[in-house]
């Protein structure tokens, strides 16, 4: 999988501003599918993935004419992720709570040590088992850590830029990544991948 | 001590100019900061690798197309169901007379034609156009009769029906079936209003699910 698509061209981004659902709909096409894969693994169900980003586009569609950022990606990806964020809290029987436990970003994780000697984490292949255990990692990580590292990671948005994506400090991003690749990092580990040697 | 809370940040070239370099001299002489470096290193470019989800719809808003397209092609396909009923029934009813006049004088050999004819004739009436169900009395008036005919003329009872009604035919009823004849819908005229809904549908829809 490639890395995130590019920003789509500025004259398209004008031309569906000014109105032109034409433009907007190749635009929207553009951003469909990223979109669709970060909603679906905050949320990790299809059909309400598929519900956020059809709202958000829809609500994209609405408000453009406002859109006076530098980057469509992220002002997009800030109403689909805070879309994605809003259902899970809805989802929750006390939505009003925090997603994310408290001393969430405080809190160091230690770096869990490798109990036998396994195949090396820095050159593990990207084959089915590691890419499921990384699955599987990232969806128990708390939404908004994993949101962070999703935008990171996966989408290639720069770290103030997932600060404005998700209305937090730099500093809350920051500890938000680094967390969540370590949790991912360690549940490798914990199959029985090992660090370098030495 | 190991700065290992910056090193996803140092990796993503998100620090400031004097922690890069305190990480950078830091990681010169620390092979197990190195060594953590290199395994985040790792891990971020397997969470890159994740495969890609497909959606199993369409999620880009059709707004480049009226927002009235839809709510037309269901119209039309609903008319397009209704128009087919309408064919079938009034088919079925074309049909009809042939086992009611076979079967009416020999269950009942009523003395007076018109008896016959005349309650038969509501019960058409009735199957076809869901228009009134009781029978008339024997002895119906004219005028009673070109009501019925009129109420025959709105549920577009077949001109047929008339046409295979056993002669002799009483002469009051066969003014009653030119009537019908002259103000009944075709059944091949439902057959085709079907078909044109039902197109009108089919293009709509395509429009709605091209992309």
């Amino acid at each position: 999988m490639e890395h995130a698509s590019g920003e789509p061209s500025a004259g398209l981004i004008e031309r569906a501003r000014s109105g032109d659902p034409r433009a907007f709909e190749e635009l929207a096409r553009q951003v469909e599918r990223p979109l669709y894969r970060h909603a679906l693994r905050i949320l990790g169900q299809d059909v309400d993935a598929e519900d956020v980003v059809q709202d958000a586009l829809f609500s994209a569609w609405r408000s453009l004419a406002s859109f006076e950022g530098t980057s469509f990606r992220a002002w997009i990806f800030r109403i689909a992720t805070n879309r994605a964020l809003d259902r899970l809290r809805s989802r929750r029987r006390r939505p009003e709570l925090p997603l994310d436990p408290p001393g969430d970003e405080s809190e160091e994780s230690g770096w869990a040590e490798p109990a036998a000697p396994g195949p090396d984490l820095v050159q593990i292949a990207a084959d089915r088992e590691a890419l499921g255990v990384v699955e599987e990692a990232i969806a128990s990580l708390p939404a908004e850590q994993r949101a962070a590292l999703l935008l990171r990671d996966v989408e290639g948005f720069a770290y103030e830029e997932i600060a404005t994506i998700t209305m937090t400090e730099m500093g809350t991003v920051k500890s938000r990544i680094h967390r969540g690749r370590l949790a991912v990092r360690n549940a490798l580990v914990a199959r029985g991948w090992r660090g370098p040697a030495g | 001590m190991h700065p290992l809370a910056d090193l996803s940040a140092y990796l993503d070239g998100a620090l400031g100019q004097h922690e890069r370099v305190s990480v950078e001299s830091h990681l010169a002489g620390c092979a197990a900061c190195r060594s953590r470096l290199a395994e985040l290193a790792g891990t971020a470019r397997l969470i890159a690798a994740l495969p890609d989800p497909v959606p199993a719809r369409r999620l880009v808003p059709r707004v480049a197309i009226p927002f009235w397209i839809a709510p037309l092609r269901t119209a039309a396909a609903l008319a397009s169901g209704s128009a087919l009923f309408l064919f079938l029934a009034s088919a079925m009813l074309a049909n009809l007379p042939l086992t009611q006049t076979g079967s009416a004088p020999a269950a009942a050999p009523a003395p007076a034609p018109l008896r016959t004819s005349a309650s038969a004739a509501p019960q058409l009436g009735a199957g076809g156009a869901f228009g009134p169900a009781t029978p008339a009395p024997s002895g119906v008036e004219r005028s009673v009769l070109q009501s019925d005919a009129a109420k025959g003329r709105e549920s577009a009872t077949p001109p047929t029906v008339r046409q295979e009604a056993p002669s002799p035919v009483p002469e009051r009823l066969s003014a009653f079936a030119a009537q019908r004849q002259e103000a009944g819908l075709s059944p091949w005229l439902w057959l085709g209003l079907a078909a044109a809904f039902g197109g009108l549908a089919l293009i709509l829809q395509r429009r709605l699910r091209a992309r």
